[in-house]
């Protein structure tokens, strides 16, 4: 476990992460939802191996500044209206307001805990709008 | 009274935080310590202020709220001494 493999790791995790916050931010409304919010759990989980892999090698965190809020794209706001169930949209933004928290703080490990706990939650919703995409599609063509 | 010195391991062992993270803090002087030989020694009163600072008693104003996007994580990632 090396220093150097660790940030190797944590640069790739982090491209894909700011990839994924990218694309729902310039997504059109609506279309492939499903498929950025599984993208956004593919980030999230590479997050948390880079960051737990970084604890392991004996790497430290500088914690970020501390703000009211770290917002995640509108896309992923209770303003934009998102589809999917409400309780695992309401589990998503107190993961969201941990993950400012273990951002201001010490522990790699937190952030990388905090990570994995988003990433289960934005693939539970990706199959759910997954599921409620396919219901609407077969509504339509029944008509 | 009584004000022991406590080492970065110690520290971090009591914090669950890395060695490097405590190295971090004293060379930004978030936490005030001495020099013994190679390492760092610490009292317990510093460490005890900086923990009451950072633990909500006065917390530093917090910034507005700020996109996910804006803060590269990678730019925070503290480097052990020897990898630098």
């Amino acid at each position: 476990m090396s220093a150097e493999r660790a940030i190797t790791q944590l640069r790739a995790a982090e491209g894909r992460w700011t990839s994924a916050l990218r694309e729902h931010r310039l997504a059109p409304p609506d279309a492939d939802f499903s498929r950025r919010l599984r993208d956004f759990a593919d980030a999230c989980e590479q997050q948390q191996a880079g960051f737990s892999y970084a604890a392991q090698a004996g790497l430290g965190w500088n914690p970020l500044p501390p703000a009211t809020a770290r917002r995640p794209p509108h896309e992923l706001t209770p303003e934009s209206g998102r589809r999917g169930p409400q309780e695992l949209w309401k589990q998503f933004d107190e993961t969201i307001d941990q993950l400012n928290v273990a951002l201001q703080g010490v522990s790699l490990q937190a952030i990388a805990r905090v990570f994995g706990e988003l990433s289960e939650i934005a693939r539970q919703l990706s199959v759910a709008v997954a599921e409620e995409d396919a219901a609407a599609s077969r509504a339509r063509r029944a008509v | 009274m009584e004000d022991p010195f406590v080492t970065v391991p110690e520290i971090a062992a009591e914090l669950g935080v890395t060695e490097v993270s405590v190295r971090a803090w004293i060379r930004q002087g978030r936490l005030r310590a001495i020099k013994a030989g190679r390492s760092y020694r610490v009292r317990r009163s510093d460490l005890d202020r900086m923990t009451r600072v950072n633990g909500g008693e006065h917390p530093p104003e917090p910034s507005g709220p700020v996109s996910l996007e804006s803060e590269p994580l990678i730019d925070q990632v503290l480097l052990p001494p020897d990898e630098r």
